[in-house]
């Protein structure tokens, strides 16, 4: 990201003053630094509340080491290079902690079959109801009994692309019924 | 807490001094090796023909090269103090790449002397070997401790490269000194029982950095 001349100088100018003891000054600089990591962590982070900690971590280094920038030379590789630093870290404690997750195989079997509860069972009727008889039958082989387009094409004499472009335009209709 | 309330607690916090620049604390930490130095070699005791060994300009370029290195290391390892290296990358990297430049003059002098008349690198071996590496790790210790109390002012982002440094300058700065006291002694030896430990600590010195470097 990069940043005008004056933005740059008054976040140098506003940290200037907030070691020079101005506590009102020294709150904004911050804030600015907040709202910059906010935009620059926004698409490395998705999840809101793990961004928002990442920003306080980076905030607090930045209050730590706030001794070891004078003010003279560029704001900006000074930040970054601590923002990287905790960056690092969190990446690192993150995928430590998930790829170390495995899942036991019997778990994958045991997972309940959304097509046995009732519920699921009328959601699923409710949305085949806003398609024709072809479309409800392609989906109800392809995605409830497995089957796969070929398989499906050559039951109900089609080509498999043919089966292929029905699907794909009744799960289209079903979505907007559904208005996802 | 959100962070608001964390940009509140954190203004109302007093404020630390300034670092100095980097020229202050090379300045400073060098005098001390200096002064350092000079004791440990009046400890340890020079070679009584060091003047004539002088003359080798192979142990003088050697000499040299563990001088640079020693120099190297502690800027290295001052520009590590800040997080973003004080916008000089370059500093950073200079200790290692003249370290194993060093590294390869020196073994490729080896080899070479090897292929022309191996009895030249077996000769002058000394009887001590391993205690060579001790001298120089115990030698070591107290400016690679002054180096860490150094680097730990500050808050680095290298802590890796920060403590390889530390314990580099200090142990390439035992290796000058204990290179006058043998300055008798086979490439051969110095190679394996100087330099090779000298890496071999620096690594250490690595891990015990990323340990004890954290902010």
């Amino acid at each position: 990201m990069s940043f005008s001349k004056e933005v740059l100088h008054n976040l140098q100018d506003l940290y200037k003053r907030g070691i020079a003891g101005d506590e009102t000054a020294y709150s904004e600089f911050l804030q600015k630094i907040s709202k910059i990591l906010e935009q620059n962590l926004a698409g490395k982070i998705t999840n809101p509340s793990e961004r928002q900690d990442i920003i306080q971590e980076i905030l607090i280094s930045i209050h730590k080491a706030r001794h070891t920038y004078d003010g003279e030379r560029p704001i900006m590789p000074w930040i970054n290079a601590i923002a990287k630093f905790r960056l690092t870290d969190y990446f690192r404690k993150y995928y430590a902690v998930h790829n170390d997750k495995m899942t036991d195989i019997d778990d994958i079997y045991n997972l309940p079959s959304v097509t046995n509860d009732k519920n699921h069972a009328n959601i699923i009727e409710e949305a085949l109801c806003h398609v024709g008889d072809r479309e409800k039958t392609i989906l109800t082989l392809i995605h409830i009994e497995g089957y796969s387009c070929k398989e499906t094409g050559d039951k109900l004499n089609l080509k498999e692309n043919a089966v292929k472009v029905i699907a794909h335009r009744a799960i289209k209709k079903i979505r907007e019924n559904f208005k996802l | 807490m959100n962070t608001e309330e964390l940009i509140k607690k954190l203004s109302k916090e007093q404020n630390k001094n300034i670092l100095q620049a980097p020229s202050y604390y090379i300045k400073n930490l060098s005098i001390l090796m200096l002064i350092y130095a000079i004791f440990m070699a009046v400890v340890a005791g020079v070679h009584k023909n060091i003047f004539s060994y002088l003359q080798n300009p192979f142990l003088i370029a050697e000499l040299t090269g563990l001088i640079f290195i020693t120099i190297f290391s502690i800027v290295g390892g001052v520009f590590s103090l800040y997080p973003d290296n004080f916008q000089n990358n370059s500093k950073i990297s200079r200790p290692i790449k003249s370290f194993l430049g060093f590294l390869m003059i020196i073994m490729t002098y080896c080899g070479y002397e090897f292929i022309k008349e191996a009895e030249i690198l077996f000769r002058h071996l000394p009887s001590h070997n391993i205690e060579c590496s001790l001298s120089i790790m115990g030698m070591s210790v107290l400016p690679s401790a002054l180096m860490f109390f150094i680097i730990n002012k500050g808050a680095t982002t290298n802590s890796l490269s920060a403590g390889f440094y530390s314990v580099l300058a200090s142990s390439a700065l035992s290796g000058f000194i204990l290179r006058l006291a043998e300055a008798d002694a086979s490439l051969f030896h110095v190679l394996i029982w100087h330099y090779i430990p000298i890496f071999l600590f620096s690594t250490c010195g690595a891990f015990l950095g990323k340990w004890l470097l954290k902010w």
